[in-house]
């Protein structure tokens, strides 16, 4: 018996020893398999996706906004009557009932899609019929307030919440966020149990980052509507435009028409999703005037040299170049007369005069022929064909045709000149948020080159005031109580196909800036293929002066008198601020005499005082102009300093 | 009479049990209240998405309500507001009404 006991205890102490030992063999050298049954049963994955970022304009409007919606899928293998429930939900969704039929008689289907992004009033109604074999899953909706308002310029998501076009695909990463993956262990019930985590798991959410334009919505919408109905009126193809703040290079408005509702994208014409501001080039006709009289000041071409108006014909390499009409027939005309009466002959002279080369690097100056580095897809550079060029070439380029510019490069020319000769580089992006951090990052304007003196660009800037004033081409473009400047533009269109252009199909644009003295906005107006008429003269400046007296109101401008005086005498006030910007800084350090603060602004004037412990008196706004006592005399004993400011 | 002070030795090793049982109770209490505290973050992080979800929601209507396009209307129909017309006479008071440069 004794031995028995002992043999069945022997037994069971090796089973016991292998148990244990098993077990520690499991324990310190783990079996893969084992572990992947262990995560299977006790842990899950949690995904959390993030809310897309909210794009606002300028003024925090949202423009685009991400909500979550509710998308009705069916299980058919669970489905007994899908005849009866098609008929059902057919009139609710408002789908036919043989499509709704096709996707759900199928038993050995297990999912299919009904309808993705249902109204509240949908699912709640579904919900509430409790239906089997129909069921809900939340998804991001991507929602538009203003529907088609700036559409080419925003873009749209596509099903699975990914840009596709425009901001939204170019912003898509910073937007969207990334992805939080969290491993958690979880019940018998299969819900998450957090205590393993460590941190808050709402924090571990990570929402997508919102982003602020420089569009002003309201801006942009009183565009639209004006393109709309100057569309309507001359039954043309298109039209479009682009609103910049020249100082900075904020795009203020960027507008194309005909437009397409961003809620539903995939209703319209794929053709109309391109940003034709961006993306197409077109000949700009005599828009391209002030550029080549701007080539003629920087060559040293006097503003008063005379041009023979040759009887508005100009013959070169067989070929005849005309006036716009055959009445207008000009006799030696200044540079500022070439442009205000768009003279085709004289502005080709002008080209002539200043040769394939110079007249190249001066456009290419301009951003004509490249790209701008504009944070956009399919940013078009235009074409601007390298030298040499024919006779011909050059004289017609001088009237803006054999050279392609897309809209924003005009519209950044023009703001070259109203911003006293620097050209700053577009954008769009005012300023990136990042929610989870709060941290907040700005663009900042870019200075892209000077391309003339501030003297040059204030000449200039008179040309073209003269070009909207009373004898002028551009006279529709003017706008009560505020001076402006500006250009008006015809062109033939180019037939892609047969080569040459369309008989009889024109390009009517104007491109300006206003308040002339001191610019707060550059517009661009083009409008294709008009029916009725079609000089830029008649078709674009009158939306030009609409939207411009537009703008200026609504930036509470106040109107002005003002004559072409002040424009060169402000001219003249900068150019003697920027010659003192820099001896000013030498002498600033010299004790007992009064510092240089002309040419500053009020806060580095303030600044500089500071320092020097100066007290200052101040009058008017913008910049230093004048101080009392000047520059370099001796420092009263009060340590008092009155600064006259430019306004 | 019975002398608890003289046999409390008796009684220790019943103490040491009711020491050990009363200790793996509290544990048992401590996880279960924890495990109790997590469904009710569970609860309360569902609900704060909800309110999230609602959050957006009313920014957008909050949009959809304040667009210019509505609000153009608005001031057409509701309101009798429309934009100025040329050969309107808006009077500005003050001087700097226009401002000589």
């Amino acid at each position: 018996m004794k031995s028995r006991i002992i043999f069945a205890g022997f037994v069971l102490g090796i089973f016991y020893i292998i148990f244990v030992g098993r077990g520690a063999w499991l324990q310190f050298f783990p079996d893969q398999r084992l572990i992947t049954v262990k995560k299977k049963n006790f842990e899950t994955l949690i995904k959390l996706k993030p809310r897309r970022g909210i794009i606002y304009d300028r003024h925090g409007r949202e423009l685009a906004i991400t909500v979550a919606s509710q998308s009705l899928f069916a299980d058919p293998s669970l489905i007994k009557y899908p005849k009866k429930i098609a008929k059902k939900l057919g009139p609710l969704l408002n789908i036919p009932y043989h499509r709704i039929y096709k996707k759900i008689k199928n038993k050995n289907r297990r999912f299919v899609w009904l309808k993705r992004h249902t109204s509240e009033k949908e699912s709640n109604l579904i919900q509430s019929w409790k239906i089997r074999g129909l069921a809900f899953l939340e998804e991001p909706k991507r929602v538009y307030p203003n529907g088609s308002l700036l559409a080419q310029t925003l873009g749209f998501v596509g099903h699975e919440g990914h840009g596709l076009e425009g901001l939204e695909l170019i912003y898509d990463k910073i937007l969207s966020g990334e992805e939080t993956k969290v491993l958690v262990r979880k019940d018998a019930m299969g819900r998450p149990l957090f205590s393993d985590i460590d941190t808050n798991l709402m924090a571990l959410r990570a929402n997508g980052t919102d982003i602020y334009l420089t569009i002003d919505s309201d801006l942009q919408f009183f565009f639209e509507k004006e393109l709309k109905k100057v569309v309507e009126k001359y039954s043309a193809r298109s039209a479009l435009g682009v609103i910049m703040a020249p100082q900075t290079g904020e795009i203020m408005a960027m507008a194309n028409y005909p437009s397409f509702d961003l809620n539903h994208p995939f209703h319209s014409d794929p053709g109309l999703f391109r940003n034709r501001c961006v993306t197409d080039a077109f000949e700009p006709g005599s828009t391209l005037k002030p550029f080549i009289m701007s080539a003629a000041l920087k060559k040293g071409i006097l503003p008063s040299t005379r041009y023979d108006g040759m009887k508005g014909q100009l013959s070169i390499e067989g070929h005849i170049i005309k006036e716009a009409e055959s009445t207008h027939q000009f006799e030696n005309m200044t540079l500022r007369e070439i442009l205000s009466y768009s003279s085709n002959v004289g502005a080709a002279q002008v080209a002539l005069d200043l040769g394939d080369d110079f007249l190249y690097h001066s456009l290419k100056d301009f951003g004509f022929g490249t790209r701008l580095g504009f944070v956009f897809p399919g940013e078009s550079a235009g074409i601007l064909n390298k030298t040499p060029w024919k006779k011909l070439q050059l004289a017609t380029i001088g009237f803006g045709h054999s050279i392609s510019v897309t809209p924003l490069q005009i519209v950044t020319a023009y703001s070259a000149i109203a911003n006293g000769g620097l050209i700053k580089q577009p954008y769009l992006t005012q300023s990136v948020f990042y929610k989870e951090s709060g941290e907040k990052k700005i663009f900042k304007p870019k200075t892209l080159n000077r391309v003339l003196t501030s003297e040059q660009a204030k000449v200039i800037t008179v040309m073209l005031i003269s070009a909207v004033s009373e004898g002028g081409t551009g006279v529709k473009a003017q706008v009560k109580g505020f001076l402006s400047a500006g250009k008006t533009g015809t062109a033939q269109v180019v037939d892609s196909e047969e080569g040459g252009y369309i008989k009889g199909q024109y390009i009517s644009s104007f491109a300006g800036f206003i308040p002339a003295h001191d610019p707060k906005f550059v517009i661009y107006v083009v409008v294709q293929q008009p029916q009725k008429k079609f000089y830029g003269s008649t078709v674009a400046a009158p939306v030009f002066s609409k939207v411009a007296e537009y703008a200026v109101r609504q930036s509470g401008l106040s109107p002005v008198l003002i004559t072409e005086k002040n424009i060169l005498q402000k001219a003249k006030k900068q150019t003697h601020a920027q010659n003192h910007k820099k001896p000013s800084r030498d002498l600033s350090s010299e004790k007992g005499k009064t510092p240089d603060f002309i040419g500053l602004s009020l806060r580095k004037a303030y600044q500089k005082a500071r320092k020097e412990q100066i007290l200052l008196k101040v009058k008017g706004s913008g910049q230093v102009i004048q101080t009392h006592p000047p520059p370099l005399s001796p420092l009263p004993t009060n340590k008092k300093v009155e600064l006259i400011l430019s306004e | 009479m019975y002398d608890l002070s003289q046999h409390k030795h008796n009684f220790k090793p019943f103490f040491n049990v009711i020491i050990v049982i009363c200790s793996l109770f509290t544990i048992v209490f401590f996880k279960m209240q924890l495990r109790s505290m997590n469904y009710d973050f569970l609860v309360r992080s569902r609900f704060y998405g909800t309110l999230q979800d609602k959050y957006y929601k009313n920014l957008m209507k909050q949009a959809h309500l304040t667009r210019s396009e509505r609000l153009e209307k608005w001031a057409h129909s509701r309101m009798t507001l429309d934009w100025a017309k040329e050969g309107q006479v808006i009077l500005v008071i003050g001087e700097k009404a226009a401002v000589p440069q």
